[in-house]
């Protein structure tokens, strides 16, 4: 029988792989986001400085320069390949999918990184060096290059929610899948709340200007850049709203809004006083405070956007084909994809996965228990970590401890075999895997040790084995 | 204290309403053991039986006789198809939904809007 095309389940316990990629990729949010948006402040800031001649902006642009060259292009270029390695592992078949669609738009988008990695060297180590012109000159292609890499990667990123028609699904076609339905309103709201971040990470470099009226006038400028910026943000993240599919629009309403939209609507007044309060009394800017300010957004804002975008995305990884637990969902003629979910309730994975041992694709007395821990780890650890108690929407804790295989059972025989449940896969097993992750699940509830029992199984099995 | 109050008074109620519409020698419900089997359930009713999933009904304060012949129906798949509640009360015993109807009858509606 042919194997199906999965790879091994890396599972990390307590906060899973998925909260692994989370963490990496809020930092690399956080650096990216405030470079791009830098890029556009310095441009601006350095036409001003060119119109009305005020070559001591360019003071504050380079102090800038050198803060986002330490902080933002370092911290950036060592989270940018550990998310690829963080994806590659925890979602194999979901970069995958990416890569077979985006190959071109990911070579694009680093050509367009080196761009700006060697721009923004130019650029600061090049202030009076060139003439003035051909410096803002080579800044506006820092910033167009900075903001081309986002948008290429916008393209990817809202992919992975949905295309929002069925035309890629046909054709396979990469402009089908990078123009989707919610392509604009993503861009636009990222690109408004890079402005604010750059903004407020403005103000903190500004904040060590000891030339008050310098200070003053880079105050002056930023603090409604990032307003306007701020502004945008909001108003397109609204229009995302709109565009989500269904399942992502019930994730929200019961699951996340209840929980993150305080926190957002907090990050975003308390970044406006903020900065209608630098706007005001720029001399009485501390740096403290801006770097609070700035931890804040990261730590209330960023994190939970990204949290969000993550979870509403659930039960898919990418194009709302294929699963998070790595499944094929359906068929993409376009692509030549076939759908697995039918094909696994039929043989189940212990026969079509490739990386199941071999003395686990038969259930037994002796290995019922490990093979519930491999299927529960291949089919749902994905999405939930298993140990009670676990932030990753612990499966234990979601069963309210229940200790009865039967309506585990009938839970995986019911919502999840006919995928009722909109934030979850269809997940349809045989019998015997039913019962296998039901007692595995019912023994964790139970409150014994788990790993401990399957090892001392395991030196029994091995004992048998060798009389 | 006033809610223990009132749960008292409804286990009161319940217990004197079940000697009178139970046949003799049918034992009295245990709500105890019918919160402990409706772990399972919790997943989508919740513990206080206020559901937050969309098109799950709130169990809370719902009568308790209606909840069994609802649980009852869900099981024998006949009157009452549904995918979810037809397998999640097919291993239920008589005994399992007489406890877990009882353990719902008992909650209270302490949400504060209208009903989702
Ligand atoms: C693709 C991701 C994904 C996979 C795979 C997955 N789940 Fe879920 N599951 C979710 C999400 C999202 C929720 C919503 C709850 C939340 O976020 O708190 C959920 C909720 C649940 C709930 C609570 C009931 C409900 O409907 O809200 C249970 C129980 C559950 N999952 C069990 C399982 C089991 C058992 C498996 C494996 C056989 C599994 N899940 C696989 C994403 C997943
Ligand atoms: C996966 C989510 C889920 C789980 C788990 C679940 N239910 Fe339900 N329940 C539902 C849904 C959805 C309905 C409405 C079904 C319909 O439209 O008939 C429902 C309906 C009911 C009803 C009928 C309510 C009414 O007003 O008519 C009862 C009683 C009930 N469930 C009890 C239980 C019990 C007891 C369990 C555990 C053995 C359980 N449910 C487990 C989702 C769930």
């Amino acid at each position: 029988m042919d194997m199906l095309g999965m790879y091994p389940t890396f599972y990390v316990p307590g906060i899973g792989t998925a909260w692994v990629m989370g963490i990496i990729g809020v930092i690399h949010v956080v650096a990216s986001h405030t470079s791009v948006g830098a890029s556009f402040l310095f441009a601006l800031l350095e036409t001003k400085a060119y119109r009305e001649d005020k070559p001591q902006l360019m003071d504050f642009i380079k102090k800038y320069g050198m803060f986002l060259l330490v902080f933002s292009y370092i911290i950036g270029s060592i989270t940018g390949p550990g998310i690829w390695y963080a994806i590659t592992v925890a979602s194999p078949r979901g970069v995958g999918g990416l890569i077979h669609n985006f190959v071109w738009v990911w070579a694009a988008e680093w050509v367009y990184f080196t761009v700006e990695v060697i721009g923004v060297y130019a650029l600061v180590y090049l202030i009076g060096k060139v003439d003035a012109k051909t410096h803002l000159k080579l800044t506006w292609s820092f910033a167009l290059a900075s903001w081309a890499t986002m948008l290429l990667i916008v393209g990817i990123l809202s992919f992975m929610m949905w295309p929002g028609n069925e035309a890629w699904y046909q054709t396979g076609s990469t402009n089908d899948a990078f123009y989707n339905l919610n392509f604009f309103a993503h861009l636009g709201t990222r690109t408004g709340s890079m402005v604010a971040m750059a903004a407020v990470v403005g103000l903190m470099v500004a904040s060590r200007l000891k030339d008050m009226a310098l200070r003053r006038s880079v105050v002056k400028f930023l603090a409604p850049i990032g307003l306007v910026g701020g502004l945008f943000a909001v108003m397109m993240f609204l229009y995302y709203l709109q565009t989500l599919p269904n399942n992502a629009v019930v994730m929200l309403n019961t699951h996340l809004l209840p929980v993150y939209a305080r926190g957002m609507v907090a990050v975003f007044v308390t970044a406006t006083l903020y900065l209608v309060f630098a706007w005001w009394k720029p001399h009485r800017l501390y740096t403290s405070l801006t770097v609070a300010m700035f931890a804040f957004i990261s730590i209330v804002g960023v994190w939970p956007e990204e949290r969000m975008r993550e979870s509403m995305r659930k039960p898919y990884v990418a194009g709302q084909y294929i699963y998070g637990n790595q499944v094929i969902a359906r068929d993409v003629p376009g692509k030549g994809i076939v759908g697995e979910v039918d094909k696994i309730a039929e043989h189940g994975l212990l026969k079509l996965h490739p990386f199941v041992p071999d003395r686990l694709r038969v259930i037994n007395d002796s290995n019922r228990l490990e093979v519930g821990r491999l299927l529960t780890k291949v089919a749902c650890a994905n999405c939930h970590s298993l140990e009670p108690g676990t932030p990753l929407r612990n499966i234990p804790d979601k069963f309210h401890g229940a200790t009865d295989e039967d309506l585990i059972a009938a839970f995986m025989q019911g919502p999840l075999k006919h995928g009722t449940q909109p934030y979850m896969p269809r997940i349809d097993l045989p019998d015997e895997e039913v019962r296998a992750i039901a007692h595995f699940l019912a023994t964790v509830n139970s409150g014994k040790d788990v790993d401990h029992l399957i090892a001392e199984q395991q030196k029994l099995a091995t004992k048998v084995a060798a009389k | 204290m006033k809610n223990i109050f009132r749960l008292g008074l409804a286990a009161l109620l319940l217990a004197t309403s079940t000697v009178q519409a139970q046949p003799l020698g049918e034992p009295a419900p245990d709500v105890g053991a019918g919160k402990k089997r409706a772990a399972a359930c919790f997943a989508c009713h919740n513990p206080d039986g206020i559901a937050k999933i969309p098109g799950t009904p709130h169990l809370a304060g719902q009568e308790r006789g209606y909840l069994e012949n609802a649980l009852r129906a869900y099981r024998d798949g006949q009157t009452r198809q549904n995918p979810i509640m037809n397998a999640m009360a097919k291993p239920l015993s008589d005994r399992d939904i007489v406890n877990i109807a009882a353990y719902y009858s008992l909650q209270t509606r302490m949400n504060n809007g209208p009903a989702r």
